[in-house]
């Protein structure tokens, strides 16, 4: 009998030993977020550390949600984040649809500009973009941080789907076309629902780019009533003064959107990841 | 797909809400207490009510107010008064950017007590005050009383003993790093370095602020004193040398370190708890340097007022900054901020249980007001500022203590890159 690679024992220990490695290095800062969230800020500053909150408490959970602006930073950023994700998605599907779909001059261009424009990095445009949002008077707005983030959504997007488009044959355009449809048709009718795990895929990263965004809304919002939980941290940060169990119950309550819509749309993910939208 | 995208483009649009600008706006740094940057908030609309105008008050984190400050500037809409430390005072005021505050000035001197004239140092340019201290920041040297009398020794005056009943405490405890002293290159780190060299008698400038002093005898055996008690000695933790502001915080309040330097919140910290370590903490005086040269070399800063040229209600600002500093509401802001910052009227200090009535806060008005502001020894000007943002002090420590460089090759080094720095300025 062959014994193949994978059900040697000792292939499998160094695989599971491997897989334990990567769940410690990426679970063990999350674990450690929900372990000091519910503890008490006396324990926090224990040493030696302990491991395990020897004193369980739900205070800075309630301090974060009864005392602080935490709950409308929650709303600010999923209403920016929400909206960020359909007008990107939207956007990127008519950018894309017509880079693959038809011919004009500078297509190639086009394409190339896309890329550009994702990979300037924010710190070199906050000043100009800042002069563009406060000359729309959008500025310490949540239309302003929407308007910000789709100049990095919108080509991130516009790419992937690009990528997406181009494996979807054009037989099925041409069909729906014989059939008297026309481009916004196919695009709704044809291709859109060829292309659903690619737009999930696309909408799951134009929503943790949006929901995770901080440079941007530190900058160009002032007031509370503007700011979003990436910005909304800072505030539980004075100088040197860092109120570790509010930020920590604030992470883990900041954590827990994305968490839930990607255990929801995992199913997509893998299917829009390996169809062809990040190849 | 039409009314799709319309409703889309309504649903953005109504998220905007009103885009209503404000008839006066005040940024203010985030202090250390949220319940003291509401209290504020609220004096800035009560302010606006009274003079019948919509006014605004913007807490601004203390990392982010350059970058916030920058975009406001060169969109032609800054606030119309804004807070910031003073090591970057000169910064706006070198730029034309703000407006004179004498007149506001001559008001807050005739409260009974005056001010703490030291600080006004770090805002005047051309013989005008263009920026006013709003507070005074201190800080003090945290001792454990209980650890120090454990090995029969005093809290310590001198660097000498300091370094003593370190030793003695590390011996005692040699899990902990019993001098927690700050050599990063943090905001904490720069000014505990210079409690260090002014103590020795060391400055970067000489009196007229332009000749460069830096590399003295006295600057050298400061920075050999660190390089003995870090490297020989093995008396601060190692991590200091990577700590952020709040890592002599940490330290102190986990009970890994015997004696810090910080402003008093970790005092505060204590307070709220931790009172068995509070009962055994004394606030001291930083130590007195050696030889004829040796001084008490206590830094002071302040978070300093500015209105600025471009705002369209400079008077309406000035009237804000007045508001601010009458006696009654200004003593009620200090105490809402629960002592971390110290009155700018020194009466006050008296007058406030907080202070008055507490020994931990016994040393509190000497520091304030025997300390040597940003640029010492000369006045404070825009190339003190350069020299605390280049990290060009803690470059030189970090130098010595995890490059090995000689001190005397550092220091050598330092006084270079203030040079290039001057000559850019």
């Amino acid at each position: 009998m062959i014994v193949g690679r994978r059900s040697r024992p000792l292939y499998r220990v160094g695989l599971v030993l491997a897989i334990a490695v990567l769940l410690i290095w990426s679970l063990a800062p999350i674990y450690w977020i929900l372990v000091t969230s519910l503890k008490t800020e006396k324990e926090i500053y224990a040493y030696p550390p302990t491991a395990w909150p020897e004193t369980f408490t739900l205070m800075q959970y309630g301090i974060v949600f009864g005392r602080t602006r935490f709950p409308l930073f929650l709303r600010n950023s999923m209403m920016v984040a929400i909206g960020t994700t359909i007008a990107a998605v939207v956007i990127g599907t008519l950018a894309a649809y017509a880079i693959t779909r038809m011919r004009f001059v500078g297509r190639a261009i086009v394409a190339r500009a896309i890329v550009a424009a994702y990979l300037l990095p924010p710190a070199l445009l906050f000043i100009p973009l800042f002069l563009v949002l406060q000359q729309f008077g959008v500025i310490d707005s949540l239309t302003g941080l929407v308007l910000a983030y789709l100049t990095f959504t919108v080509p991130f997007c516009t790419w992937m789907l690009i990528g997406y488009l181009r494996t979807v044959p054009t037989d099925l355009d041409e069909a729906a076309r014989i059939d008297g449809a026309n481009r916004m048709q196919v695009l709704i009718h044809v291709l859109v629902p060829v292309a659903a795990p690619g737009l999930v895929v696309v909408a799951l990263f134009a929503f943790t780019q949006a929901w995770n965004e901080f440079l941007y809304a530190l900058i160009f919002t002032y007031s509370e009533a503007a700011r979003t939980i990436t910005s909304g941290l800072v505030g539980m940060m004075m100088g040197d003064v860092f109120i570790w169990g509010q930020v920590m119950a604030a992470c883990a309550i900041a954590i827990a959107p994305v968490l839930v819509i990607y255990l929801a749309a995992q199913k997509y993910l893998v299917e829009g990841l390996t169809a062809g939208s990040v190849k | 797909m039409r009314s799709r995208l319309a409703a889309l483009l309504l649903g953005l649009g109504l998220m905007a809400g009103p885009v209503e600008a404000a008839d006066l706006t005040v940024w203010g740094l985030q202090s250390f207490n949220q319940d003291a940057d509401a209290f504020i908030g609220e004096q800035v609309a009560a302010f606006g009510k009274s003079k019948g105008i919509n006014a605004e008050y913007v807490v601004v984190p203390a990392n982010v107010i350059n970058d916030r400050l920058a975009a406001a500037f060169q969109a032609g809409a800054p606030p119309d008064a804004f807070m910031h430390v003073s090591q970057k005072s000169q910064f706006y005021i070198g730029r034309g950017l703000t407006v004179s505050l004498d007149d506001v000035l001559a008001d807050i001197r005739k409260v009974p007590g005056g001010i703490f004239d030291v600080h006004l140092k770090t805002g005047i340019s051309g013989g005008q005050s263009h920026a006013l201290p709003l507070e005074v920041d201190i800080s003090p040297m945290f001792v454990r009383t209980d650890l120090v009398a454990e090995v029969g020794m005093k809290v310590p005056t001198t660097w000498d003993e300091l370094r003593a009943v370190s030793k003695a405490i590390q011996a005692k405890h040699p899990q902990m790093g019993a001098l927690g002293m700050t050599v990063s290159t943090s905001a904490d780190a720069e000014g505990q370095i210079r409690n260090l060299i002014w103590s020795y008698g060391g400055t970067v400038m000489a009196a007229d602020g332009k000749t460069i002093v830096f590399d003295s005898p006295e600057t050298r055996a400061a920075y050999q004193w660190l390089a003995d008690v870090f490297l020989t000695d093995r008396i601060i933790p190692r991590a200091a040398l990577t700590w952020d502001d709040s890592g002599n915080n940490v330290a102190y309040q986990t009970g890994r370190s015997a004696i810090v330097f910080n402003p008093p919140s970790i005092y505060y910290w204590l307070v709220a708890n931790d009172p068995k370590t509070l009962a055994n903490t004394v606030m001291a005086a930083i130590p007195r340097g050696p030889g004829p040269k040796g001084v008490v070399g206590n830094t002071v800063g302040s978070w300093m007022w500015h209105v600025t040229k471009a705002s369209k209600r400079p008077d309406l600002a000035k009237d804000w900054l007045r508001w601010f500093y009458e006696p009654g509401r200004y003593r009620a802001t200090i105490e809402k901020v629960g002592g971390r910052w110290v009155p700018i009227y020194p009466a006050m200090i008296d007058q406030i249980p907080l202070f008055s009535a507490n020994p931990a806060f016994a040393n509190l008005k000497a520091l304030a007001q025997e300390g040597f502001v940003d640029g010492h020894a000369g006045p404070p000007n825009e190339l003190a500022g350069k020299v605390f943002d280049a990290n060009v002090l803690t470059k030189v420590m970090q130098k010595i203590l995890v490059d090995k460089t000689a001190v005397g090759d550092a220091v050598a080094w330092g006084q270079k890159e203030i040079e290039t720095l001057a000559k850019s300025n």
